[in-house]
């Protein structure tokens, strides 16, 4: 069996010749050696100076903002403020731009650890409170980091920034930002992870002198809105929990108190070390403490088993039936509470977090399947992109499709649902099971082909909708609704050559010229041809594991429903997409659509 | 798997000829996955080679594995000339994925998404799976190489599978093959 390391021994080229390398050392070896004796004398004076130099700055007082490099301007508190209290971490991701090297004063405070960051993917919720013990001990650690040479190149991995905070008796503040990747560095100095875990470190032992083993006081929060919190929760003091589904921006959805300690149970009994392979694509589910920070479980769509992070191992766990249900019917809360959704974004392509009706309230549908008399019906999923309108005619042969045979299967996240709305207000879920529990998804195909009749009526348009900002990176998504190539009116190029650099054009995709565009779109028709798969029988109901094949294209239509176009990996020229009949299609681009496509390659 | 064996255990060479005439194609093949470039393989190893020869006499023995300090230096170098900056005279070259691509036809295209893939990775993440699954070394003599701790080498390796996971380069004959997240090992 080939290994990993056959794999990366068999991508390397021939390797040189060698022959005269030795030689070559030799020669350039004696030479630095002759260079290095000259230039040992002089090292040894630059040494002696810049002792002095390193001496002067960390005498106490003397390094208080008052050489060179390392002046800051203290930051007055702003108006109104009262005495040295700690200043409220700044909300900008600009203001967690690392700097100049910077010295820090001794004297502070208090100390906030901050986190800045965009989207809820990108952000960490930080401790509530503030540090205010041994913060001499803290910035003299600071002071005694590396400073980075000027000229360092750091790259701008994906990463989240993080800053320390202090807050001054006269009320000043200083702040010294940094980021994980990269340099990894913090106020200009190397040591980043190394003082984002003092501050842990210390803010954990605060808290145990403060509260000893009880849980910290609570503190408003947002769940959803951050991935994870700087401290991870406790299990013992676990409060509350949510489910967090949809993208970009997340819907919580709140699990029943009176579930919660079976749940807990369940968890803390039955997790395992996780095993290779587990891909964690799903939602996630935080479990709450009192004060906002928590555990993130986030669940794996094709293992079937949430994944979490417990005392730095990776695990898993498979919940039992009461916890699946539990989870399955967390809902939206009715009531204002600390636990509140994220605000909607601007309209994207519709999703289960994306579409309103999908985060209503409502009452689970009865095994025998939706109740007749609705008015419109929605579409909700967690892995692909459904109609962004309800279906709203023929409503009674579809209600009638969604009868019988669904409930047994036990939840999973990975589920679809119908929401159903009725004339009074009320709304009702259908949980549709993914995968083999449910193997003939009748009331999908039902609401496609009743979707398709409702919009070939005469004046149905599409509704106008943004696609994701990061389009390409969510490639594994499919969209429920066949799509024509005719009613294509945009074509993106997804390079994602450095999935790790999330930088724009990379994940929202390259648009092309409406030229170029149609081209390509007329040369797809043209030489398209079957390829040796089959069409479904019926739309899809599993999630999707793992891509087939590298996207190169993406087909829009203004509704944001979209054909993936996907390179081959047993072919350097053909590509494949899926056409309105569900049939794999094989697409050989002519010479011209070729040229378009190599000219958008990254040079 | 003979040269393998011979890195992690040690032996002394006949001469630093011998060592570089049956070493430098193994010492440039990491290079190589480390970088993608060609010449910028060769340059690293020559450095490295250059700055090594001095020692070579004092070095070669079972014990103290010169083949390590040579491999040691010339990761050094790689992660120390991206930290100095002078990656921005190539940087159109490496932002081009290309370089990682073989310069030598592949049997099948899979093993071109699995450079575009190690292409994605940041540097260190790469160094850790160039040393802990291609030239075989243990997460300690990869600590200790690269100057770093076990956890941190842990830490990479676990960041550098699951992004290799996340690829959507990686065909799935790649993807089965993955090592095993130490991160995930009980």
């Amino acid at each position: 069996m080939t290994s990993f390391r056959d794999r990366l021994h068999g991508l390397t080229p021939r390797p040189p010749s060698t022959d005269d390398w030795a030689a070559r050392a030799a020669t350039t070896g004696r030479a630095r050696r002759r260079t290095r004796n000259v230039a040992a004398s002089a090292a040894a004076a630059a040494v002696v100076a810049l002792a002095a130099v390193l001496a002067t700055q960390y005498l106490p007082g003397i390094g208080d903002g008052q050489n060179a490099d390392g002046r800051i301007p203290a930051t007055p508190l702003p108006a109104g403020s009262t005495g040295p209290v700690a200043a409220p971490c700044p909300r900008e991701a600009s203001d967690y731009v690392d700097g100049t090297t910077i010295t820090l004063p001794l004297g502070a405070v208090s100390l906030r650890w901050c986190t800045g960051g965009g989207d809820a993917m990108l952000s960490e919720y930080p401790p509530p409170e503030p540090l205010t013990r041994g913060l001499d001990a803290w910035v003299t650690a600071f002071n005694a980091l590396p400073k980075l040479p000027r000229d360092a190149a750091c790259t701008a991995d994906w990463s989240i920034p993080g800053a320390a905070l202090l807050t001054y008796a006269d009320g000043t503040t200083r702040m010294v930002a940094g980021m994980r990747a990269g340099c990894g560095t913090i106020g200009g100095r190397g040591g980043f992870e190394a003082m984002r875990t003092r501050t842990i470190d210390a803010l954990t032992a605060q808290r145990t002198s403060m509260f000893g083993n009880q849980a910290p006081p609570a503190e408003s929060s947002q769940p959803c809105a951050a991935h994870g919190s700087t401290i991870p929760a406790r299990l013992e003091w676990i409060t509350g929990a949510v489910v967090c589904e949809g993208y970009p921006t997340p819907t919580a959805k709140e699990v029943a108190s009176s579930s919660l300690p079976a749940l807990l149970a369940d968890l803390r009994h039955h997790h395992r070390s996780a095993g290779d392979g587990i891909i964690a694509d799903g939602p996630t589910m935080q479990l709450l403490q009192a004060n906002g920070e928590m555990l993130v479980l986030t669940f794996s769509l094709s293992s079937g088993v949430w994944t979490f992070s417990l005392d730095g191992a990776q695990r898993s766990w498979s919940p039992d039936e009461a916890s699946r249900v539990a989870i399955a019917q967390a809902s939206t809360p009715t009531t204002p509470s600390a636990i509140t959704p994220v605000p909607p974004a601007s309209p994207t392509i519709p999703s289960e977090g994306t579409v309103p009706a999908c985060s209503l309230p409502a009452s689970l549908a009865p095994a025998s399947g939706l109740p007749s008399g609705a008015t419109k019906v929605w579409f909700c999923s967690n892995w692909r992109f459904g109609p962004a309108e309800p279906l709203d005619t023929h409503l009674d042969e579809f209600l009638a499709s969604t009868g019988g045979g669904i409930e047994p299967c036990l939840a999973n996240p990975q589920d679809e649902s119908f929401v159903a709305v009725y004339p009074d207000g009320t709304a009702v879920k259908l949980r549709m099971p993914a995968g083999a529990c449910h193997p003939q998804p009748r009331a999908v195909t039902t609401f496609v082909r009743l979707m398709t009749e409702q919009r070939s009526a005469p004046g149905w348009t599409p509704t106008v909708v943004a696609p994701p900002q990061k389009l390409c990176a969510w490639d594994s998504w499919q969209t429920l609704m066949p799509v024509r190539l005719q009613d294509v009116t945009q074509v993106r190029f997804c390079d994602l050559s450095k999935v790790t650099q999330d930088d724009g054009s990379r994940v929202a995709g390259l648009v092309l010229k409406p030229t170029d565009a149609q081209t390509l779109l007329d040369d797809l028709a043209t030489h398209s041809s079957p390829s040796g798969s089959t069409a479904p029988s019926a739309p899809q109901t599993t999630a999707p594991g793992v891509n087939t094949g590298r996207v190169v294209l993406a087909l829009l239509r203004t509704n944001g429903e979209l054909i993936w176009v996907r390179a081959m990996p047993s072919s350097t020229t053909a590509l494949t997409w899926t056409d309105s009949a569900g049939q794999p299609m094989q697409w050989t681009p002519d010479a011209a659509s070729a040229a378009i496509l190599e000219a958008l390659q990254p040079r | 798997m003979t040269t393998m064996v011979q890195t992690r255990t040690g032996r002394d060479w006949s001469s630093f000829d011998e060592f570089v005439q049956l070493r430098g194609p193994a010492l440039w093949r990491s290079a190589w996955l480390l970088t993608g470039d060609r010449q910028r393989a060769e340059d690293l190893v020559q450095d490295a080679l250059a700055r090594c020869w001095s020692k070579f006499d004092r070095l070669n023995t079972a014990d103290d594995n010169y083949e390590a300090y040579v491999r040691k230096a010339i990761f050094n170098a790689h992660l120390g000339w991206w930290r100095r900056g002078t990656w921005r005279e190539r940087t159109r070259e490496l932002d081009d994925t290309a370089d990682l691509r073989p310069e030598v036809p592949l049997a099948s295209s899979d093993e071109g998404d699995l450079a575009r893939a190690l292409a994605g990775l940041p540097r260190q993440q790469r160094a850790v799976i160039v040393l802990r699954y291609y030239d075989d070394l243990t997460e300690a003599q990869t600590a200790d190489l690269l100057g770093v701790s076990v956890g941190t080498v842990k830490q990479h390796a676990h960041r550098a599978l699951a992004n290799l996971r996340r690829s959507p380069h990686l065909a799935e004959a790649d993807r089965a093959v993955l090592p095993t997240d130490p991160m995930e090992q009980p």
